[in-house]
């Protein structure tokens, strides 16, 4: 009986409060639904300024809509489909969000987005939708790129869940456009091991293979094809994002000197943030059919926000260059040798009348010295060769260090000039308000002529000329500074050819 | 006349002597959040006045007739289905603040305050005395709030209800940090701190007067 009294009184509220909420409900959302369609009218014709002269449709009835798509929406012009509008619905980060995108059909272009609802975190996730550089990045793009690859988080915003969230909810309405309008095949996800397959049989095609031991432990499987090409699985752990397991691996095959191609198999980070990193068309293009020695120097010209992921990412794929040209190909990795090759073009051309002579000391940011002998075979200058830190992310990559000469005179040990030959102290590309570093170039560095002292230069000297940050993490100019006092002790306690 | 009597004491009692920001420091999370402005600290406050008459008329009527070990679970549907209703209404006449309000509006389903009346007062009184309480503790809420976010908006964004105020803005006067999450407690404790004072100096005049009696 007393059980019997608790189910009623908990059936009666909440059924009265269903009610309650479902009579709200109705009152309510005709006027919502009259407000979001007063937004969807003004934003067809904010994404086709013609389209006040042109009828626009709602052709919902003749799509199959689903849980992601609400309506559909025709613009035509003397008979031809010039715009579809989607309204849709998907999942955000705290609460759904609801869009309005525009797809020119004619040159198949992302024309605008107009987030019509949503309930993300103020100030965080609120913040990204709202943020007009966010919504340009909708204005005017190809379909297929914005659903391969998504768009980024602009400045001054981070909420990369719910930009993970939009970036996937804007992919399922592009496929549902190309599956639905254009009536193309809808896109089908590879298994790791079908992609495995696919890359043995596009590389190294009618070849077998066989595993091959190696010491590294992010690689997973190493194995050579009969035709004398190798192919490696990696793994490595990124920032982890929504999956909680944040262990992705990928493929990267070669044959000789040369990276046939690079594809991920398994995401473990928030598949359209850090995931998106490795699935970027951009970037796996990158990969293909580079000399390996050149790609170790250059890198990836690729970026985006997610540094956790790419951090990771940049010093695995390292190692496994590294690994794959000195213990597979047996060569002296690749990044002394390009350095010391570039820092006797930069001493040919700064001293054309010299002879140099090396002398392989390497102590702290001291990378070598070399001794400049004119036609009298008389010691002009001893030049040394220093590897200094840039700071910031770029410095991921080891042969990302910066690099500079500092010219002292053997007689007085003073400084006779510095140049910095090799500048990656630039953080524009990924953080275009942030210019901190970009000036190492353009650093007005004769205050340094005539120093012999340890000790004498300050990171104020450099950092009220450049700007540049002497803030932890943004080493540019105390690694600098560093390595100029390295060299001025050292000469001072050795006097490398002089007295 | 004891009626009114019992009523303007709960009115006191929920506005100024158990304020539920700065004496019973309840709804934090919304009190430090939404109060960067002050039309949204007032849409929250008026938000939070809704739910709470309703709440303790609802559990005042139905209060003998809920078996006390399912107490909380019908309290939690009660509140629950009310915060739905004042969202749907946010959404439909306030879009704006409902949007400024975010997550925040959502979350006074679990508001200590709302569930604390609802448990303290409003199931052990009558619908009229519990009607004042959820009043004059939303009145208190809302006064805490709108006081904090006048603080915060004119000092730390140099706006009223997002008028600029240019006499802040023309002389920089502006701390920024007040807008921020920093800026929330430090107004929040400055406050604090000024009505401990009040109170006790409050509490000593009272002793001294004891004392000369």
């Amino acid at each position: 009986m007393k059980h019997l009294k608790t189910i009623l009184v908990l059936t009666i509220v909440v059924v009265t409060s269903m009610m309650s909420v479902f009579f709200v409900e109705g009152i309510t959302s005709p006027i919502v639904e009259a407000r979001i369609n007063e937004q969807i009218n003004a934003a067809l014709l904010e994404f086709f300024p013609e389209a006040d002269a042109q009828p626009t449709y709602e052709v919902t009835s003749l799509f199959e809509t689903n849980s992601l798509i609400r309506n559909v929406y025709k613009l035509q012009e003397n008979g031809q489909d010039i715009g579809m509008f989607y309204r849709a619905r998907f999942p955000g980060w705290i609460a759904p969000i609801e869009i309005l995108i525009g797809i020119d059909v004619r040159t198949n272009e992302v024309v605008n987005v107009n987030v019509l609802d949503q309930g993300e975190t103020p100030g965080i996730g609120e913040a990204l939708l709202a943020s007009p550089a966010f919504l340009a990045q909708f204005s005017r793009v190809q379909t297929l790129s914005l659903q391969e690859d998504g768009v980024d988080m602009p400045a001054g915003t981070s909420a990369p869940l719910t930009l993970g969230r939009f970036n996937r909810g804007v992919r399922e309405i592009l496929i549902y456009h190309a599956v639905n309008y254009l009536g193309e095949e809808a896109p089908v996800e590879e298994t790791p091991e079908e992609i495995i397959i696919r890359l043995q049989n596009t590389w190294f095609e009618g070849d077998t293979f066989v595993d091959v031991e190696h010491q590294l432990d992010s690689i997973e499987t190493l194995r050579r094809s009969s035709s004398g090409g190798y192919y490696f699985i990696v793994r490595f752990i990124g920032s982890g994002g929504e999956t909680g397991e944040g262990i992705t691996r990928f493929i990267v095959g070669f044959r000789d000197d040369v990276i046939l191609g690079f594809e991920p198999l398994v995401v473990g980070d928030t598949p359209e943030y850090g995931g998106r990193y490795l699935f970027n068309r951009d970037t796996i293009a990158q990969f293909t059919d580079r000399q390996v020695e050149e790609f170790i120097t250059t890198g990836l010209d690729a970026y985006t926000g997610a540094t956790v992921t790419r951090s990771a990412f940049d010093q695995t794929m390292y190692q496994v260059l590294a690994y794959y040209q000195t213990q597979i190909l047996g060569l002296e990795a690749a990044s002394e040798r390009a350095v010391d090759q570039e820092v006797s073009e930069v001493l040919s051309e700064l001293f054309s009348e010299l002879q140099f002579r090396n002398q392989s000391i390497k102590q702290g940011p001291i990378y070598g010295v070399y001794f400049g002998y004119d036609d009298n075979n008389s010691l002009v200058n001893v030049v040394y060769h220093i590897v200094h830190d840039n700071g910031g992310i770029t410095s991921i990559w080891n042969n990302f260090l910066n690099h500079s000469i500092v010219e002292i005179d053997p007689q007085t040990n003073a400084i006779r000039q510095l140049v910095v030959f090799r500048n990656h102290s630039s953080y524009t590309t990924h953080y275009p308000d942030n210019d901190k570093g970009v000036e190492l170039d353009g650093v007005d560095m004769s205050f340094l002529i005539g120093l012999s002292q340890p000790g004498r230069v300050s990171r104020d000297d450099f950092d009220v000329m450049s700007g540049a940050s002497t803030e932890p993490g943004w080493d540019t100019m105390p690694a600098l500074v560093n390595a100029i006092d390295a060299v001025l002790t050292y000469q001072q306690l050795h006097r490398l050819g002089g007295q | 006349m004891d009626q009114s009597v019992k009523l303007s004491g709960i009115l006191k009692n929920g506005i100024f002597t158990s304020n539920p920001t700065f004496v019973q420091f309840l709804g934090m999370c919304p009190t430090l959040a939404v109060t960067n402005r002050v039309d949204n600290a007032l849409g929250m406050g008026i938000g939070v006045i809704f739910v709470l008459v309703l709440s303790n008329l609802a559990i005042s009527l139905i209060r003998n007739s809920v078996p006390t070990e399912i107490r909380i679970p019908v309290f939690i549907v009660v509140i629950a289905a009310l915060v739905t209703v004042l969202e749907m209404f946010m959404n439909a006449f306030t879009p704006d603040l409902a949007v400024a309000l975010g997550t925040f509006l959502k979350l006074i389903v679990v508001n200590c305050i709302i569930l604390g009346r609802a448990e303290a007062f409003a199931a052990k009184n009558g619908p009229i005395a519990s009607i004042v309480d959820g009043f004059a503790m939303g009145v208190g809420f809302t006064g805490g709030l709108t006081l904090l976010a006048i603080f915060r908006e004119v000092f730390g964004a140099g706006t009223f209800m997002g008028n600029e105020i240019q006499l802040i803005t023309n002389n920089s006067f502006q701390l920024r940090l007040l807008t921020g999450p920093a800026g929330a407690f430090l107004v929040f404790g400055l406050i604090v701190a000024q009505l401990v004072k009040y109170r006790q100096a409050k509490e000593d005049r009272e002793a001294a007067l004891e004392g000369l009696a």
